[in-house]
């Protein structure tokens, strides 16, 4: 298990609900831990994938009657986690070691969350998803071969646009960014309103400066609204801490216009957006995000980095910096 | 025992037992090949994070280090000429004794070092299996099943196959029963009845013996139907540290006997050895049965080499055990009695 206070007593997204089975358990994991992930009807548990009996993956077994059984051996879990029947000796009482690790759990935004410590609070806000003037289109998972404070920090730049997302974000022909401010908030950091020029901000193929305003929410999650006139785009982006070298970025986006536009167009854009950026986090050296900042060379533009990076100083984030 | 350690052996980046517990298991015999499979060209293996050279030479087979002397090169890259292998590099020749034999970038008359030489391990051929054993002298004998062939039985050699996990988790799944009516549900394996019965472990002084019946469906293809029950009593013996044979008999006579024996390369991957030996069904072809088994070991390989930790926990309180568990029990603590510490990854 990965040792960090700040990740270990904070939500985690595991699984994204539609995508549970209603046989087959789910597996997955979360700061170095194997998790399995069920559904039985509406409630979902995570669980350590582990069976205690002879070590078998959970994940590995099935669903059925509103427990889960190992593989191995058929050890039945009851939806508390312990085990309940031992087929090899049904009339023994299963012993009380016989019990595997169980994970709180929130289901929210259609994704289940867990938290392998304490949960402090709950997970980020993302108000537009149960607004009526907002369409919500989840996309994702993606997996980065990369730390989550790199991940985080890409979503939360600006002056790459023009580079990494030529003709879709950016535009090479306007490349500098303007003034503005980063400010922290009692929850994490915001920038509000910093124009941005864009080929086609809102797919009607007119080239306008549009207005981001990004927030970091947790040290793994942020969200920006991108507004345009009365349009307003927004999206989160929540990272998973896989292990020491993998993440998994779980995204929302939700706008109050182009009702007509398919889910599926949109979700692409964002599919063809991320695979731009992939390959450039994936190379960042160092791997850590360096929170000294004498170590890399900020800009102006990059006010919105230093007061990420600050801000995990402060609160004292170890994985994945520096 | 005052024989060296074998960890000079062991390159430093490869090393994935403690020593200690290498040099436990290096005094006991391990099969590295079929006899079968050492031909016209050497083998490399690795026994113990020990790499090894298997080859044939006139003398017969040789077991011994994937050393050249000369310059460090890895003699399983070689070719046999002759019955001598030959390293690729500058074409040292060895015979199956380990001397060297020729220098082909000298004269033919100048005398050859003898130590230049290969560091050669014990070998001996038994159930079709090249057996060696890497700090002798052993300290049990390689295991005393009826060799094989056995006059008018069918024996059957498995290709030998790699599993990503430790060899006592291999070894204690081969033994395990409360796992048949689950995990090869859909081979021989009976669901409906999953219950083990009480059972007797006998300790004898080279492993574990023990009996069971159990009801399983009688098929040994994947083409025989799958409705026929058969009330079969199995005798699983255990040859410590990693052979086991089992003997499958049915009420009609019926005997099948299939035997594993894994091999630990290192403390997380094993090659595993398999003969199916039967008194029956003498002149049908052994693809089908050799086919079953091959499926039947597919539906176990996932499940341990998902296992965790990957190494058999030998202090008994860090798993749970029922009564089923007998043999695992009895295995691990003949295990810790050999002197492992459990500990088995530095």
């Amino acid at each position: 298990m990965i040792d960090d206070p700040i990740l270990l007593n904070d939500w985690h997204v595991v699984a994204r609900v539609p995508d549970l089975g209603i046989d087959a358990p789910h597996a997955t994991r979360l700061l170095g831990v194997d998790l399995v992930v069920w559904r039985e009807k509406e409630a979902v548990h995570v669980w350590d994938d582990l069976c205690i009996h002879r070590g078998a993956k959970l994940s590995g077994g099935r669903i059925k009657d509103g427990c889960l059984m190992c593989p191995y051996h058929g050890w039945t879990y009851n939806n508390q986690g312990e085990c309940a029947r031992i087929p090899a000796q049904p009339e023994q009482k299963p012993p009380p070691r016989a019990h595997t690790r169980v994970h709180p759990v929130r289901v929210l935004y259609d994704l289940v969350w867990t938290c392998l410590g304490e949960p402090s609070g709950d997970p980020p806000p993302f108000p537009e998803w149960s607004d009526p003037a907002y369409r919500s289109i989840p996309c994702g998972p993606y997996a980065f071969n990369a730390l989550g404070p790199r991940v985080i920090e890409n979503f939360l730049d600006v002056g790459h646009f023009p580079f990494v997302h030529a003709g879709y974000l950016g535009d090479p022909g306007h490349t500098e960014i303007e003034e503005y401010t980063a400010e922290e908030t009692p929850t994490g950091v915001i920038s509000r309103d910093i124009p941005i020029w864009q080929p086609d901000p809102d797919g009607t193929g007119r080239a306008a400066k549009v207005l981001y305003t990004y927030e970091a929410l947790r040290p793994l999650a942020a969200r920006f609204t991108k507004a345009q006139g009365a349009q307003r785009f927004s999206m989160i982006d929540i990272v998973t801490p896989v292990d020491m070298g993998r993440s998994v970025a779980w995204a929302i986006m939700a706008m109050n216009y182009s009702f007509d536009v398919p889910a599926e167009k949109i979700r692409t854009f964002q599919d063809e957006v991320t695979a731009q950026d992939l390959p450039i986090v994936e190379s960042q050296r160092p791997e850590m995000l360096p929170l000294d900042l004498q170590d890399e060379l900020h800009l102006r533009s990059d006010r919105t980095a230093i007061a990420y990076r600050k801000w995990l100083r402060k609160l004292g984030l170890k994985y994945g910096t520096s | 025992m005052n024989t060296p350690s074998i960890e000079g052996l062991v390159r430093p980046d490869e090393a994935t037992f403690a020593p200690a517990d290498r040099d436990v298991l290096a005094g006991y015999w391990h099969p590295v090949a079929f006899a079968s499979e050492v031909a016209d060209t050497p083998l490399s293996r690795r026994l113990l994070d020990v790499r090894l050279v298997v080859f044939r030479g006139a003398e017969g087979i040789c077991v011994a280090r994937d050393l050249c002397a000369h310059r460090g090169a890895s003699l399983s890259r070689g070719r046999m000429d002759a019955g001598a292998l030959v390293c690729a590099y500058h074409g040292f020749r060895y015979s199956g004794t380990g001397a060297c034999t020729a220098i082909p970038s000298q004269d033919p008359s100048v005398p050859i070092s003898s130590r230049l030489r290969l560091q050669v391990f014990p070998s001996v051929v038994a159930q079709g299996m090249v057996w060696t054993c890497l700090r002798p002298p052993a300290a049990a004998p390689v295991p005393a099943w009826p060799e094989m062939p056995q006059p008018g039985w069918k024996t059957m050699e498995m290709a030998a196959s790699v599993w990503r996990a430790s060899a006592a988790r291999q070894v204690e799944n081969f033994n395990d029963v409360a796992h048949l009516s689950f995990v090869h549900g859909a081979t021989f394996g009976n669901p409906a009845e999953p219950r083990i019965g009480d059972y007797t472990v006998t300790e004898h002084a080279s492993g574990l013996e023990f009996t069971l019946r159990y009801p399983q469906v009688d098929r040994d293809t994947l083409a025989q139907s799958s409705e026929v029950i058969s009330d079969m009593t199995y005798v699983y013996r255990l040859t410590l540290p990693f052979a086991t044979v089992l003997q499958i008999a049915a009420p009609d006579g019926r005997i099948l006997n299939v035997y594993d024996v894994a091999t630990p390369e290192t403390a997380r991957q094993s090659r595993i050895h398999m003969l199916l030996s039967r008194n029956y069904a003498t002149d049908d072809p052994a693809a089908p049965a050799i086919e079953f088994q091959a499926y039947v070991n597919n539906e176990d390989r996932p499940v341990v080499e998902d296992q965790y930790p990957e190494d058999l926990p030998l202090d008994l309180r860090d798993e749970v055990h029922t009564s089923a568990d007998r043999m695992s029990i009895a295995y691990r603590k003949r295990l810790t009695s050999l002197g492992l510490t459990g500990a088995w990854v530095a």
